[in-house]
């Protein structure tokens, strides 16, 4: 732990107010009060015990916002002038005092309300530059900026005080294990960093350190900027590496929770704002509310990006749906090139819409492939690419038209609901089977028989399945085999938005 | 001279001919040396400093594509045209969004792709020469698309 003091957190190098663990010795430390002069340090029991403090302005900085380094603790440590008998006293106390402090603490924590997870802007940037955009972010978000930069050493990440090489197995699974990830979701992890371009895996780590603390609970990431140079496909950085929109997608589905958290992306980087980027963005972050990104080039961090990033910030700041629309930086340099996207406006990179006949057309070109996702005759290798998603995005499109006729708006709807449970199809089985196991499990145990894995199982296989025990009922009519039925044929089978909540997806 | 006598033949040979510091410098190593002085300059200027010195370093194609492939035009893709580039289906060596496609030069996107490709089958296209070919596509097509 020591150790892991040396490299700043994201989170903690940008907002010290973030609770740091009870560890962190610095905090813990006898801040001496505000005001306090030389003369204080001069009281008759410090004298008695052989003490004095030379107060410093850093001491007196209140504890957050003291430097959290070991040369900021070992300075405080050698100004403090005492015997040896002394000192190690003072050291066993206050080791004493932060074992009992944590005790305490975690006790304290469990009664009382949880804090608010933190607001702030998750801010990836690959150039040098960044760290400026960063900077500026911060004094306009309310909640601070969370920092995601190029580091001195490429490739490097510090699990549990040493230096772990990123780019070999043995430390992608090292790290993995440092976030709390076990099983599939460490070998999740692991892919995440292998897919990642040499000298993009630190700032990967880095990220995926502020994902994991969402999926925790202790965070939240609502708010997600992308920043450096692009040609669609990725992010990198001059003289740094690159983190590919597949290694993304994949940290997404290592903290599904985290990802559902997203909900206005920003991509600061050129040609990263198709309609194409667009989709694969809702794929990764199925709650997105809205993103922003560049169909040509995108303006540098010091020619312009900042008053861009500037009216992103305030039009998604809060709870209210977000705002964000292009006409607020065309006048600004590159805002032409604005591309947005919003849940209920749809896309708008600034050309003329499409006639509504040609997205009919679109959508009548990909509505045939439901009935053979529905029976599992296809099956969905990602949520985020691929002809059902293509046909979702045809469906959207058409939603999305005001000039659509109303007796079509229905069964549209209707459809929607279907394909983004058909797209989300191994995640809904898997929160499904969670839900009901116990019902599936007595179902399946009164034809004395184990229960299959819903979770895994794929969707061909589970409508064989459900067609089973719908066959059994015909001969055993048991109500606990009556329910399973029906919550598996309602669920699993028809995809019901009863059975299955959009929070699934 | 007294210490180069003093060594066994076998070391002096080994110094002269076989010796790593002699050898060509790998086209990697040759890559990262070029992409530092490009990313010195503006993004609008590096197309130019990147074509150049693919043209007259022949180390940079590490023995896969030749320098003079950046010279002569690349061939298109089958039932393809210039005039109608934009809906070619061209085979993606470097992942780009449609629209670099739109912007940049269709030969010099040609040429990129066939180069990436070659490359990426002989396991060539790492970092330092992928980024140099990104920021090759990147830079032109700013310049011509903005």
């Amino acid at each position: 732990m020591v150790g892991m003091r040396t490299e700043p957190k994201a989170d903690r190098v940008v907002d010290p107010r973030w609770p740091a663990p009870p560890t962190e010795a610095p905090k813990s430390a006898p801040a001496p009060a505000p005001g306090a002069s030389a003369a204080s340090n001069k009281g008759p029991l410090r004298r008695l015990l052989g003490l004095s403090f030379e107060a410093k302005a850093q001491d007196l900085l209140p504890a957050a916002e003291v430097p959290q380094t070991k040369a900021g603790l070992g300075s405080w440590w050698g100004r403090l002038r005492a015997t040896p008998v002394v000192k190690a006293t003072l050291l066993g106390a206050s080791s004493f005092m932060v074992a009992f402090g944590a005790q305490v603490g975690s006790i304290g924590r469990s009664f009382a309300a949880k804090p608010k997870p933190k607001a702030q802007v998750v801010f990836v940037g690959m150039n040098e530059g960044a760290r400026y955009e960063a900077d500026k972010l911060k004094q306009w978000a309310p909640e601070g900026v969370a920092f995601v930069g190029p580091r001195k050493l490429q490739d490097r990440a510090l699990v549990k005080g040493q230096l772990v090489d990123l780019s070999s197995p043995d430390g992608q699974q090292a790290f993995a294990h440092s976030l709390g990830l076990e099983g599939p979701a460490a070998a999740k992890m692991q892919q995440t960093l292998a897919l990642t371009e040499d000298w993009g895996r630190d700032e990967m780590a880095q990220l995926a350190r502020l994902f994991a603390q969402a999926e925790r609970g202790e965070r939240s990431i609502e708010r997600l900027v992308l920043s450096g140079h692009s040609l669609g496909a990725g992010l990198w950085g001059d003289d740094n590496g690159e983190i590919g929109w597949a290694a993304l997608e994949s940290l997404a589905q290592t903290f599904p929770k985290a990802a559902r958290q997203v909900k206005d992306v920003m991509v600061a980087a050129c040609y990263a704002g198709g309609r194409t980027q667009v989709e694969r963005f809702k794929g990764m972050f199925p709650k997105a509310e809205s993103m922003w990104g560049y169909s040509g080039s995108a303006p540098g961090a010091h020619s312009g990006a900042v008053w861009h990033m500037k009216r992103w910030e305030k039009q998604t700041r809060g709870n209210k749906a977000p705002t964000v629309n292009r006409a607020s930086v065309s006048h600004l340099r590159k805002g032409k090139n604005v591309a947005v996207w919003t849940e209920a406006k749809g896309y708008d990179n600034g050309q003329p819409q499409r006639p509504i006949a040609q997205l009919q057309a679109d959508y009548g070109r990909t509505r045939d492939l439901v009935p053979l996702y529905l029976s599992g005759a296809r099956q969905m290798k990602n949520p985020g690419q691929g002809p059902l998603r293509e046909h979702y995005n045809n469906l959207q499109a058409l939603l999305q038209r005001t000039d659509l006729p109303e007796t079509q708006r229905a069964p549209l709807e209707a459809e929607r609901s279907l394909v983004i449970r058909l797209i989300y199809y191994p995640r809904v089985a898997g929160y499904f089977a969670a839900e009901h196991k116990a019902a599936i499990d007595g179902a399946y145990a009164a034809l004395g028989k184990a229960a299959p894995d819903f979770a895994t199982l794929p969707r061909k296989a589970a409508l064989a399945e459900i067609l089973s025990l719908q066959k059994a009922l015909t001969t055993k009519d048991d109500p606990q085999l009556r329910h399973a039925e029906a919550l598996l044929t309602e669920g699993l089978r028809d995809l019901s938005a009863e059975r299955i909540p959009s929070a699934w997806l | 001279m007294v210490v180069i006598r003093a060594l066994p033949l076998g070391l002096l040979a080994a110094l002269f001919i076989g010796a790593p510091a002699f050898a060509a410098p790998d086209c990697q190593t040759e890559a990262q040396a070029l992409l530092k002085t490009v990313e010195a300059r503006p993004m609008t200027q590096r197309a130019a400093l990147i074509l150049e010195a693919l043209e007259d370093n022949e180390a940079l194609g590490c023995g896969i594509v030749p320098a003079s492939h950046w010279l002569k035009d690349a061939a298109l893709p089958q039932g393809c045209s210039l005039k109608a580039f934009k809906t070619c289906d061209v085979p993606q060596g470097v992942p780009v969004a449609q629209q670099v496609q739109v912007d940049v030069e269709p030969q010099l996107y040609l040429r990129v792709q066939s180069a990436a490709i070659q490359l990426a089958a002989t396991g060539n296209l790492r970092r330092p020469i992928k980024r140099l070919l990104q920021l090759l596509l990147l830079s032109n097509a700013i310049q011509r698309g903005g």
